[in-house]
């Protein structure tokens, strides 16, 4: 992309950024990008980064940099940019997956559980009949979706320290 | 060049070049450069972190119709890169004893 690209790109990832310092930033890439001599190149991204990775930078530095700062109005801006850092860091993506995927299983799970118990409730009056191989597969993937649920658990409570973590860094 | 510099050792040297002379982004860069490969983008941060902790200030100049930013250190800044180069002189030491194999010398 180009310079104009760039800078409306990048212009667009800080925007939840104070104004001043989304403007120091604008400024600097677009005083370099001259001094680089790529005023009219094609592509500034081969020397600067992509907006992404140049925006991600930026706001983690200015979410460390508040972080020094103290009092309430500092820390509810720390949260922010957090938030805000979470959401342009690598872990959007799996972020938004594992969110998704813990309210899928959440409500498979719950199902499966009541049509377990029903089917046992069902399938033991005719377990002579029909074999305890049915009711048993009844059981097993009752078991695997407690299984996933449980492994899909254990991640989010890691992401869960993680950001506990962080919390706790602002405090 | 197989060893990187970690963030203190950065601020110091952008510190030691700003020291010598009223550099602006791109010249600053290109010193930093000299020394380490890193990418026109990874000193604004520094920079950028630099200024909020009043090592250094920025000032304008105009130039061919648009301004350019010159960067300045200041008093708090020379007192940090006073105390940089003593921890580095220190560092510097310590390492030159185990790589050098002077450990007993």
């Amino acid at each position: 992309m180009n310079k104009s690209q760039f800078l409306k790109e990048l212009e667009k990832r800080l925007r939840h950024m104070p104004k001043e310092d989304r403007e120091d930033a604008l400024r600097y890439y677009d005083e370099m990008i001259s001094d680089m001599g790529l005023d009219n190149a094609a592509d500034v991204t081969a020397r600067l980064g992509t907006p992404k990775e140049v925006a991600r930078e930026i706001i983690g530095n200015c979410t460390k940099k508040h972080m020094d700062g103290k009092g309430v109005k500092n820390k509810a801006m720390s949260l922010w940019l957090l938030v805000l850092s979470l959401f342009v860091s690598p872990l959007a993506l799996p972020l938004a997956f594992v969110i998704a995927a813990v309210a899928v299983i959440a409500v498979i799970v719950v199902i499966l559980a009541v049509l377990a118990v029903a089917a046992l409730v069902v399938a033991g009056p005719f377990l002579l009949l029909f074999g305890v191989i049915k009711s048993v597969g009844w059981l097993i993937s009752g078991v695997f979706s407690i299984i996933g649920a449980i492994i899909i658990a254990s991640l989010v409570i890691k992401l869960v320290g993680w950001i506990a973590k962080k919390i706790a860094g602002i405090f | 060049m197989i060893f990187s510099l970690t963030a203190p050792l950065l601020d110091a040297c952008v510190l030691g070049i700003v020291s010598c002379e009223e550099v602006y982004g791109y010249t600053l860069t290109q010193r930093v450069r000299q020394v380490v490969d890193i990418s026109e983008s990874t000193l604004y941060p520094v920079l950028r972190r630099l200024e909020k902790e009043n090592l250094l200030t920025t000032y304008d100049r105009p130039f061919q119709g648009r301004n350019r930013r010159y960067y300045r250190i200041t008093p708090q800044g020379l007192e940090k890169l006073v105390f940089y180069r003593n921890e580095w002189a220190g560092y510097k030491m310590q390492i030159d004893t185990l790589i050098g194999g002077k450990l007993y010398e």
